[in-house]
């Protein structure tokens, strides 16, 4: 998304400002695609930084990095989408959010804008040409001609899948 | 005064000045809004468990005091009394005269108080209540309440008298000179210290463990500073910043010794239940130990004494017929060893019955007749889930619960535990703890371009096999040959789930670990880095569960790092069938 675009958005949304009962939500792209979480749930954004891999676990689960002394979990939902492979570039960047208790870091194409849309501007997600499965959304809004697509952030980052070699304690708690 | 007592009184007052200042603020709340129920909840709560509080700790003058307090406050609660200025006011200076008891009480622990004066203030109050409700309606318990009011107004003794039973005391004066010189150690021995939510402290040891990466990369670079000023401050920063990482750590350590009071009286309550003559020796009680260590060590020690007084220790006739002293022993020992603090109970009781466990274990079908021969093998039995010696349960033991979950408790903490026993001559089941679970010890290797961290803990030698050590089993995988020893041999990337690369050697350096069972294993890694104290961080709560994989860590250059506990990582890889045909 160029920096124009972003820019009338931001003029929009602050001219919607008035009409209250409006919410925020941070606008990031995946494979071309605009997609937003609610602005609350965003704990900051940080350059793409180095990743460990982690063994057993899901392929959408990137690895964990080092965030001023905390260890954090990063994951690709350009994967967990099954969406084309997207180079890495210097827009690419990691959006910390936090679901407390958890806290994860999602890897996004770039970040784009800061929207306010009011619950008129969302409406239920149509079964869409999409990528994802509108499981995964809480509704869509359009903004400037495009579609954003509002994530369900929980159940797209659902953990419980994740762990693909449970240890003895973890086993025995299942069962 | 013994110590015991002593501590009790101590943590009392400590505690005490945390629930006044609390209902300090609730009774300013109160003022502001004298009809919000759950203001006067939480200060008939407060004013309920410092009476109760106060009573063990054996602060008759407190409690009684309480107590009267507490009567108001059962009205106010009831709304029989209306809250109001005068009442706030009263409610307040209770609070201070309490205060001041409690600040006394430090001083001198046996110094007693002439509180009559104010019971007579709280009676006067409810007195004036009991008016007003009589004119309304008069009913049974309101009659019978107005009827004590009216006795302490022309006594305020009595009542004082009622809930204590020796009331000379109170005029006696506050401090004689001879109770005074005991008292004067007892302030000395207080330790000050306030109360710090532990969240607060850990994201203080992450501060400063990053803290300490950015000053290792400072001082490793200070060579490029030309200024020979700028170059001698890095190496003091260097100094303050491992200081600043010592003290920080320190603050998570607490002493055992409250721990090991709460046996004191474990051990006193089972052994009355039990008729069973007792004591405990506790030695090492000021050893310091992790406050998280500390919380989940509490369960399992509970289970081990309680255990020791009714399955270790014999009834009295019994003791005497096999020529021992009618009272039994328990002891409860803290020391560091080496990298470790061991929490150790033992008891000079029967011991363990290595038949008796066998026989027992293969009657509930826990084991496989003929299967467990040796005795650390059959000591090993009581920690499965489901056995228990005992024939008749208890309220205190007999269930088969216990020891396994304080196995898991303890291997929670990364600890493990040993057990020793002499038939007829007792038992002793040693905890062996890290000294901490934010530090470690690490070795840290490296396969393919990733690198992990090792407990050193887990090592036991690390070696350069040469290429006549290493044998190939069909179906089974490599063997290494360590002295003649042939133990299973691993590459890390395999266990790690990793596909080999085609024409991938058996080469690098092989680690050699000890598994659960006691079976010796080596892995294959193709550099060892260094051997650093290594911060363990959490993974989080999404990676719950993660076999063989205890936690991350930060190294030098700011990359986490995953600590792996190979014996774990590779009975997990064992038992899972697609990783196994993915190795193999």
């Amino acid at each position: 998304m160029s920096s124009d675009s972003s820019k009338s958005e931001t003029k929009q949304s602050s001219s919607r400002r008035s009409t209250g009962g409006e919410h925020r939500f941070l606008a990031f792209a995946l494979c071309n695609e605009s997609y937003a979480v609610p602005l609350l749930k965003v704990r900051e954004v940080i350059a793409l930084g180095e990743i460990t891999t982690v063994p057993y676990t899901a392929s959408h689960f990137k690895g964990i990095m080092n965030l001023r002394g905390q260890v954090i979990s990063v994951m690709d939902l350009r994967v967990k989408f099954k969406m084309q492979r997207a180079d890495t570039t210097a827009e690419t960047a990691i959006v910390i959010l936090d679901l407390s208790p958890l806290c994860i870091g999602v890897i996004v194409d770039s970040v784009d804008a800061v929207l306010a849309l009011s619950s008129e501007d969302i409406i239920p997600p149509p079964d869409l040409e999409s990528t994802i499965s509108s499981d995964y959304l809480t509704g869509v809004a359009r903004v400037d001609k495009k579609l954003v697509l509002i994530l369900d952030i929980e159940k797209t980052l659902s953990v419980d899948d994740l762990v693909t070699l449970k240890n003895q304690a973890a086993k025995r708690h299942a069962a | 005064m013994d110590d015991f007592e002593k501590v009790l009184k101590f943590s009392f007052l400590e505690e005490a000045e945390q629930m006044l200042s609390g209902c300090e603020q609730s009774f300013l709340l109160l003022e502001g809004a004298p009809d919000d129920s759950s203001i006067i909840d939480k200060i008939f709560r407060l004013a309920h468990s410092f009476k109760g509080s106060a009573g063990v700790a054996g602060f008759e003058d407190l409690s009684s005091f309480a107590h009267h307090l507490e009567s108001l406050l059962e009205k106010i609660k009831s709304g029989r009394h209306k809250v109001d200025k005068a009442t706030v006011n009263l409610l307040l200076r209770a609070n201070d005269e309490l205060n001041s008891m409690v600040c006394s009480l430090r001083a001198d622990l046996n110094r007693r108080f002439t509180i009559e004066p104010f019971i007579a203030d709280i009676q006067a109050v409810l007195n004036s209540t009991q008016m007003a409700a009589q004119a309304a309606v008069a009913d049974e318990p309101q009659i019978s309440l107005s009827h004590d009011a009216e006795k302490s107004a022309d006594s305020g003794f009595h009542l004082f008298a009622d809930s204590s039973p020796t009331p000379a005391p109170a005029s006696k004066p506050p401090v004689s000179g001879k109770d005074s010189p005991p008292a004067s150690p007892n302030t000395v021995a207080l330790d000050e210290s306030i109360r710090v939510n532990l969240r607060r402290i850990d994201e203080l040891v992450n501060d400063v463990g990053e803290l300490v990466i950015l000053q290792t990369v400072l001082y490793e670079h200070r060579h490029l500073v030309p200024s020979d000023l700028l170059q001698k401050t890095i190496s003091h920063l260097e100094k303050i910043t491992r200081k600043i990482q010592d003290s920080s750590m320190s603050l998570r350590m607490v002493p055992l010794s409250q721990t090991f009071q709460k046996m004191q009286r474990i051990v006193r309550d089972t052994s009355q239940l039990l008729d069973k003559k007792m004591r405990l020796k506790t030695f090492g009680d000021d050893t310091e130990i992790d406050k998280t260590v500390l919380d989940l060590l509490s369960d399992p020690l509970v289970h081990l004494v309680r255990n020791a007084v009714d399955h270790g220790i014999e009834s009295a006739a019994d003791r005497e017929a096999s020529g021992k002293p009618a009272e039994g022993t328990v002891t409860l020992k803290a020391y560091h060893l080496g990298e470790h603090i061991v929490v150790e109970i033992s008891d000079d009781g029967r011991g363990l019955d290595k038949d008796k466990l066998i026989s027992k274990a293969e009657r509930l079908g826990l084991i496989n007749p003929g299967s467990v021969r040796t005795e650390q093998e059959a000591y090993q039995l009581i920690f499965k889930s489901g056995f228990s010696t005992k024939e008749a349960v208890t309220s205190i033991s007999g269930r088969g619960v216990g020891m396994d979950v304080v196995k898991t408790n303890v291997e929670q903490i990364h600890g493990r535990i040993e057990v020793e026993s002499t038939l007829g001559k007792g038992s002793c089941f040693r905890i062996l703890l890290p000294l901490t679970l934010a530090i470690i010890d690490g070795m840290v290797v490296a396969t393919g371009d990733q690198r992990y961290v090792i407990p050193i803990t887990a090592i036991q030698e690390s070696l350069l096999p040469g290429p006549d050590d290493i044998t190939f089993a069909a179906q089974r995988g490599h063997y290494l040959n360590v002295r003649g020893q042939t133990i299973p041999l691993f590459r890390l990337s395999q266990i790690l789930g990793q596909k080999p690369a085609a024409d991938q050697a058996m080469n690098g350096i092989a680690v050699v670990g000890k598994g659960k069972g006691g079976v010796s294993f080596a892995v294959l890694v193709d550099d060892i880095i260094s051997q650093q104290q290594i911060v363990i961080k959490r993974l989080g709560d999404e990676l719950h569960g993660l076999a063989g994989l205890s936690g991350a860590a930060i190294l030098g250059d700011g990359k986490a790092a995953l600590i792996i506990d190979f014996a774990e990582l590779i009975n997990a890889t064992k038992s899972n069938k697609s990783v196994r045909k993915e190795a193999a």
